[in-house]
This record gives C-alpha cells, sequence and structure tokens, in this order.
C-alpha cells in the first residue's frame, strides 16, 4: 500500500478552458488533428461509440450526422 | 445542465435539435440518478476511461448537420443567434475512420487494450480481468499517462464488482497519481483521486445532492435509481465546511488484547490511501484520506449480527502525526435487519508533520460481531489492520 501527495498547482476547475479543447482521441476529417492538438472548430467531430448510461444500448456520434447536435460533456458532481 | 436542458426543450420537441451528454465519472449509476432527478430525457453516454480526451467538464459543443464543430464558447441565452440561425455550407467528405474502441471489435482488428476497453464497454464487467491484463502490459511497455489513468479505471471498476481483489483501490488511485504526474492539467484524472481523497482537496463535494436527489424523486412519487456503489464519507465530504474538532481523548476500546483474534478471516480489512493532489496553505501539512472496507467472507455466508452491539474502529498514527479521531463507531441504521452482509466503509485523514516526506504506518483493530452460516456460531472478534502511506513528493 503506498500512494504519494501530488503537489501540483491547481488551475480554474469549472470554466471552459481552451486547452480542454484536446477533445477526442480518433480525429480525422478536412482539418485533421492530432490527440495533441485536439479537435477545433471547423473541425469534423470525431467519431465515437459509448454506451448509455443505464446500458441498454450504443451510441456512435459519427450516425448522427443530418442533424443538429448539442453535445454536452459533464459531471454529475 | 439544467439551464441547458430547459433551453434546448422546444428545439428537442421539435426535431431542429439532438442533446447527448457524456458523462466522464466512474459510476453511471450515480449520474442515472442524476438524470432521473433533473428530468433529462436525452440519451446521456458512460465515458469512464476518458476515450473522448475532454480535460474538463462541462464541455459544450454545437455540432452542424454535417458532422462539423461549429460553436464550443455558447451561452444558453444565445444558443439560437450562437448556433441554430447560422446557415453551414456542406463541406467536403466526411471522414470514414471509425472509433478505434467501438462494439464488435475483433481481438484480430484492435489493439490488446482498445479490443479490451470494447469488451468492459459494450459486453459487460465479466470481462474486467482481461481489461486489467491488457491495461497492465501497455503500461509496463509505455509511458503513456492516458493508459495509467485507463488502468485507474478498470482497477476500480474491478473493486466495485464482484470480481473485486483487496488491492484493486490501492492500485486505482496509485494509477491515477501517476497519470496525474505525468499531466497535471487533465482535470478529469485530478477529480478521480479527489472523489476520494482530503476535504480539502475537494473542489466540492462530489456527491452531496444524491440524499437531497433521492428525497424528492421520491416526493415525485417515482422510485429513485439505485446507487449500486456505496457512497464513502469522503464522496459528499464539504470543502467548505469548518474542520471537524480534534478529538480530547479517547479510550482503546481494547487496550490489552483481551478479544479473540479473527484469524479464521470471517471478515477481511481492505485498506487504500488517497492523497492529496493540490498545493496546501502555507504552513499545513497535505492530509491523506484513509479508506477501510471490512468484508464479511462470503463464500462462508458470514454477517453482522446488528443486534449484537456496533463495529467499532480504533485508528493510531506514527508520532508526529496527526488524525482527527482514534475511535470510530459504525452504527447500523435503526431500519437495519438483524443480520446483515454488507461491506462496511469508513474512511479518516490522518495528517503527517509538515514537511515531511517518507513513509508512514497507521496501525489500528476492529472490534465485530458477526455470524457464520444460517445456524452457525455467532462470536465477537478484533481483527488488526496496518496501512503504509508513503507522504510529500516522490
Amino acid at each position: 500500500m503506498a500512494c504519494g501527495s501530488i503537489l501540483q498547482p491547481m488551475r480554474n476547475s469549472t470554466g471552459l478552458v481552451t486547452a480542454a479543447l484536446a477533445l477526442f482521441a480518433s480525429t480525422a476529417g478536412a482539418r485533421v488533428q492530432d490527440r495533441s492538438e485536439g479537435a477545433k472548430v471547423g473541425d469534423f467531430l470525431p467519431d465515437l461509440e459509448l454506451p448509455t448510461i443505464d446500458g441498454t444500448r450504443t451510441i456512435r456520434l459519427s450516425e448522427l450526422r443530418g442533424q443538429r447536435l448539442l453535445l454536452i460533456q459533464f459531471a454529475s458532481w | 445542465m439544467p439551464v441547458w436542458h430547459e433551453k434546448t426543450r422546444a428545439l428537442r420537441e421539435s426535431g431542429e435539435l439532438i442533446v447527448i451528454g457524456i458523462t466522464q465519472e466512474q459510476h453511471p449509476d450515480r449520474c442515472r440518478l442524476f438524470a432521473q432527478w433533473q428530468e433529462f430525457d436525452w440519451p446521456i453516454l458512460w465515458d469512464p476511461f476518458n476515450l473522448s480526451g475532454a480535460k474538463v467538464v462541462p464541455l459544450i459543443m454545437a455540432v452542424d448537420e454535417y458532422g462539423i464543430i461549429r460553436a464550443t464558447r455558447l451561452h444558453p441565452d444565445r444558443f439560437e443567434e450562437q448556433f441554430m440561425a447560422r446557415v453551414f455550407d456542406a463541406p467536403g467528405p466526411a471522414p470514414e475512420a471509425a472509433p478505434r474502441v467501438r462494439r464488435g471489435l475483433s481481438a484480430a482488428d484492435a489493439s490488446p487494450v482498445d479490443h479490451a476497453l470494447a469488451r468492459i464497454l459494450f459486453e459487460g464487467m465479466e470481462h474486467i480481468d482481461e481489461t486489467v491484463h491488457a491495461l497492465e502490459a501497455s503500461a509496463a511497455e509505455t509511458a503513456s499517462a492516458e493508459t495509467q489513468f485507463r488502468l485507474g479505471v478498470a482497477y476500480r471498476l474491478r473493486y466495485d464488482s464482484a470480481l473485486t481483489r483487496p488491492d484493486d483501490f490501492q492500485a486505482a488511485l496509485d494509477a491515477w497519481g501517476r497519470a496525474l504526474a505525468e499531466d497535471p492539467n487533465q482535470y478529469i484524472w485530478r477529480r478521480r483521486i479527489q472523489q476520494y481523497g482530503p476535504r480539502l482537496d475537494k473542489p466540492y463535494p462530489f456527491y452531496d445532492w444524491i440524499a437531497k436527489a433521492t428525497a424528492e424523486i421520491s416526493e415525485r412519487g417515482e422510485s429513485p435509481q439505485p446507487v449500486l456503489v456505496t457512497l464513502t464519507e469522503s464522496e459528499v465530504a464539504d470543502p467548505r465546511r469548518k474542520p471537524l474538532p480534534w478529538h480530547e481523548h479517547e479510550e482503546p476500546p481494547d487496550p490489552k488484547h483481551r478479544i479473540t483474534r479473527d484469524r479464521g478471516g470471517l471478515v477481511t480489512i481492505e485498506s487504500a490511501a488517497a492523497p492529496h493532489t493540490g498545493s496546501t496553505p502555507l504552513g499545513q501539512a497535505a492530509p491523506i484520506r484513509v479508506h477501510l472496507a471490512l468484508r464479511p467472507d462470503a463464500d462462508r455466508d458470514v454477517h453482522w449480527s446488528n443486534d449484537a452491539g456496533p463495529l467499532v474502529v480504533w485508528a493510531t498514527v506514527p508520532k508526529g502525526w496527526e488524525i482527527v479521531h482514534n475511535l470510530y463507531t459504525l452504527t447500523p441504521g435503526e431500519d437495519a435487519a438483524e443480520t446483515s452482509s454488507e461491506v462496511r466503509r469508513l474512511d479518516f485523514e490522518v495528517v503527517p508533520p509538515l514537511g515531511y516526506t517518507g513513509s508512514g504506518r497507521v496501525r489500528g483493530y476492529a472490534l465485530y460481531y458477526v455470524c457464520e452460516g444460517e445456524s452457525g456460531e455467532c462470536v465477537y472478534r478484533r481483527s488488526d489492520f496496518s496501512v503504509d502511506i508513503e507522504a510529500g513528493t516522490r
């Protein structure tokens, strides 16, 4: 059993940090971004497939094309 | 998110807009309860391994009908003009790249890690050992912080499953710590440690809303979604409250070691220590949150004898360290059955001396009444524990 304190300065914890748009791993598209750069406004939304929180189905984001989408990443805390 | 739920209601109902949530949480059951409480009727996806790569939440994106991200700095009151009222030109062909982790992924077409992540996300917890092994192998070969984070998620998922292993929780905390050391600006990773960490390291109480949500859902005449993984004190600890007063004097409940030891392992005690991840005010040492889980042996049908008396825990720290209380009493609720077999959890904070770097050992014991089998003997037993803690920067 071991653990260590990780002493790092805190930054704004709730704001929308621009750098946070290092979003979505497997990017591809008209303006392909690598992971370190992240997806930006003007990029294709990188595709992602995940289960719903009730485990009853999965959704693949690319299947939603043809409709306008608001994607909200959050946590209940 | 409630404000977005309200502001987009008409657009959703008219079919002009789809809203999808992605939760960056370890436990989907808690988000299910939150969504029920807030009456969210749009799908929410579970991304425990942070496949999206989000570094903070909330993070909001407006995506047009062609799949192009059109706006990220969105305001609920100006969403119409910022996005919905705009007309976008069709871009070139959309990329066909499939997600690396996806349903139905075969082992032959994917890396072992991607395949293992797909198995756990889309096929079920029975594959958690495979996922842990794949991530352990990958972590041994690469210095990827992302892999360390995902390994921590897998350990914690296994800890909360029927396939739990005693060291899984500490292994999760250690892996998350290694990930955060590599990328201290990854707040999704930081929050996993803080969820279980010391009170004053938390940006907010993580799950203090659950009691209110459960009550309000019940008042609506609905059955609240169950919280499947029991909340620990650290997950509802409020950093804004004043610290607990330090104890005056507490007496050890078994100072002469007279209570018979539980040498047969009727109950095992698992431990973990969650570090402070941030800086502390000048002159204050960084506390560490110690977690204990007391697990009755299910194979032998060991269960707590609730009407016999409470579970008592005594904990001590090395010389020069501080602990808020030495003595803890876990009393079953008034509506508790005569017997029960749940895992009982306790967490408390210890503080090393200011500037201390090195290890320390929290020692203690638990006293409990348990019975073995339906007609088995009921006994009062003592079980000793020790938790080795590494304090200070590495």
